[in-house]
């Protein structure tokens, strides 16, 4: 991905779901729960910016985003992604880490379970790339990333079966997005920053 | 599976609005009616209850004693006890519950 000092490879991840898509894909564009229900696998999440979905079809139509990762359950890793909805039950998404110069680009997909449509496969297609000089860490990176995707997915699996639930008894609360995000909280929502920039007017 | 958990992590666990009673740092969890599920805990000795269901989205909300706050496990949204307020603009108060104990059962109003 970025010239000969770097090393690429390709890799493909499936999880399986024991709940239909509908409920699947309103989990998978949740990205703000992976500091709170994923902390195995992270330590913190913080949402930089959000660009609302213009048609109202998805919970947004891309965000900014920093995460601490844990490595493996223990190492901390900072990295910054930026992720787009780009149709129903698919999302692309770029993660970089500046430390270890690492970047991920994840295709993340949803199909029904061939043999029992009422179930759902995870499907995440990635391409990393890394300093050539990591290329001996690729098999213990591949494993970090499986075990890191079937953990959080294992942990879903609860989630899903919440809102499941909720709504066979007709409770109905929509997916939303519950943090301000670091965007916003500086800079109001698109206007100027709140402090810096021109002084502030006073009456003589 | 799921009442099994529910033991392992000391839960109790009924419907019909008549719980067993928690004992110290245990917490209960009901349905009352279809749609209300209820969280009964002790607080400094105090029986209370609240919606165990988060406004968000609907996350089983717990207790975290040593923040005094009623959380959510799914995204971090949190209440302070004993008043179940939230600072959170859209999500300011949890329903709370007077509850009545007797013969080991907590009947919840």
């Amino acid at each position: 991905m970025f010239g000969s000092t770097s090393f690429t490879f390709r890799m493909t991840i499936r999880n399986p779901s024991a709940w239909p898509t509908d409920i699947v894909w309103e989990n998978a564009q949740d990205l703000e729960h992976v500091g709170t229900l994923h902390r195995r696998t992270n330590y913190a999440f913080e949402l930089l910016d959000v660009r609302p979905s213009r048609d109202g079809t998805a919970l947004y139509e891309s965000l900014i985003f920093m995460v601490r990762r844990r490595l493996l359950g223990l190492i901390p890793i900072v990295t910054f992604g930026f992720r787009r909805v780009v149709g129903p039950g698919e999302i692309w998404q770029i993660e970089v880490s500046p430390l270890l110069g690492i970047t991920t680009a994840l295709r993340s997909t949803l199909e029904r379970n061939g043999a029992d449509p009422s179930r759902t496969d995870l499907v995440d297609s990635m391409e990393v790339s890394m300093p050539r000089i990591l290329r001996p860490l690729r098999g213990f990176l591949e494993a970090a990333l499986r075990r890191h995707a079937r953990l959080q997915c294992g942990e879903d699996e609860t989630v899903r079966a919440r809102r499941h639930e909720l709504r066979a008894r007709g409770i109905n609360l929509p997916a939303s997005i519950l943090n301000e995000p670091l965007w916003e909280k500086a800079f109001g929502r698109g206007g100027a920053p709140a402090t810096a920039g021109a002084p502030e007017s006073r009456s003589a | 599976m799921a009442e099994r958990e529910a033991e392992a992590q000391g839960l109790k666990e009924a419907s019909g609005g008549a719980v067993p009673s928690p004992k110290g740092r245990e917490v209960a969890y009901a349905w009352v009616g279809r749609t209300e599920e209820v969280i009964v805990f002790r607080l400094d000795g105090r029986l209370l209850a609240c919606s165990a269901i988060c406004p968000h989205m609907g996350g089983r909300l717990t207790i975290d004693r040593r923040a005094g706050k009623v959380v959510c496990p799914w995204h971090g949204l949190t209440f302070t006890l004993p008043d179940c307020h939230s600072t959170h603009p859209r999500y300011r108060h949890l329903r709370t519950y007077s509850v009545t104990e007797s013969q080991g059962h907590v009947r919840i109003d």
